[in-house]
């Protein structure tokens, strides 16, 4: 059985996907890659604009793209930590 | 008013030991309380939130036990059940350190509350009544609220083994660190004791139990240091 992914794997995923799309995805492709029901997706999605990990923004032909913001990169940057501190104090 | 010390108490070196001590377990347990300040905003992990406000009180509980045992070498040791200056701040202390315990064990069982956020208020409600319950009862309420921690303690580690066996495939052991957070807690306990249960502990025992203290925290900090840098 696939295990089920934690919260905070989820968001690594979601916030990679975005980075690695040279910081820039379209809301139905990064929906695709991160392998989430369209529910759990816009749930996740919510959060994280909230949060100030990802913002929305336009270009020219009113297109939507998802690009992350400092505090994505910074939870990118220390999520291999937070585990770390997660497993370490068995919390 | 409080009788004014006699110089001969300021140039006693328990006196001094206290304050240093007190301060440096303060001044730690807020290193690793604003240390932890970022990870815990980016990640909003639960267990990473109690983590962190079971040092908070500490801290305050640590606090507050400083000055009372300034109190005690200056004024002389102070009873349970006594109102006022000196019954506050015991009250105040056996809050404060059970929440940290409490703290502590709910950082590990978190997950298996819907609302764990709601579950909080009981866990005040339980510091509450167990601080009423240790004031009223004078000295035998605190050799209770001693075993009280005690058993907190022991159920913290039932817990950590028990979540450590779920988990037997993802680990090779309890982390090494795990196992000095609890060892201070440990300590903690008996200095406890030491403090407010035996009148005649050994200068060289207490001072073996401070060191100890001391080092085990500043091994959970050195290693909050390096997770968060």
């Amino acid at each position: 059985m696939v295990k089920k992914r934690e919260r905070l794997e989820v968001i690594y995923d979601i916030l990679r996907i975005i980075r690695d799309n040279h910081n820039s995805i379209k809301p139905t492709p990064l929906l695709r890659y991160s392998n989430l029901s369209s529910q759990s997706f816009n749930d996740y999605f919510k959060e994280l604009i909230e949060k100030g990990f990802i913002k929305i923004i336009k270009d020219k032909k009113d297109r939507k793209f998802i690009t992350l913001t400092d505090q994505g990169f910074k939870y990118l940057e220390k999520y291999k930590k937070i585990l770390e501190f997660i497993d370490d104090f068995n919390l | 008013m409080p009788p004014i010390p006699p110089p001969h108490m300021l140039i006693n070196p328990s006196f001094w030991i206290e304050i240093f001590y007190a301060l440096i377990i303060i001044i730690t347990s807020l290193i690793i309380y604003f240390r932890t300040t970022e990870v815990a905003k980016l990640s909003q992990h639960k267990g990473i939130k109690y983590f962190r406000m079971t040092f908070l009180f500490f801290s305050i509980s640590y606090l507050l036990r400083g000055i009372l045992s300034l109190y005690k070498i200056l004024v002389g040791r102070p009873r349970f059940g006594s109102l006022g200056l000196v019954g506050l701040p015991l009250f105040l202390i056996v809050y404060f350190s059970t929440m940290a315990f409490l703290y502590l064990i709910y950082s590990l069982i978190w997950k298996e509350f819907k609302h764990p956020d709601k579950i909080v208020i009981v866990l005040h409600f339980i510091a509450f009544l167990i601080a009423i319950f240790t004031f009223v009862l004078t000295r035998s309420g605190f050799a209770i609220f001693s075993l009280i921690q005690l058993i907190l303690l022991i159920l913290a580690i039932i817990l950590s083994v028990k979540k450590h066996n779920i988990n037997k495939k993802k680990r090779k052991g309890l982390s090494q660190y795990y196992i000095i957070y609890i060892m201070f807690f440990a300590s903690w306990i008996i200095n406890n004791m030491a403090t407010f249960l035996f009148t005649n502990v050994s200068v060289l025992l207490g001072g073996f139990i401070y060191i100890i203290s001391i080092l085990l925290l500043i091994m959970v900090m050195i290693k909050i240091i390096k997770i968060t840098k």
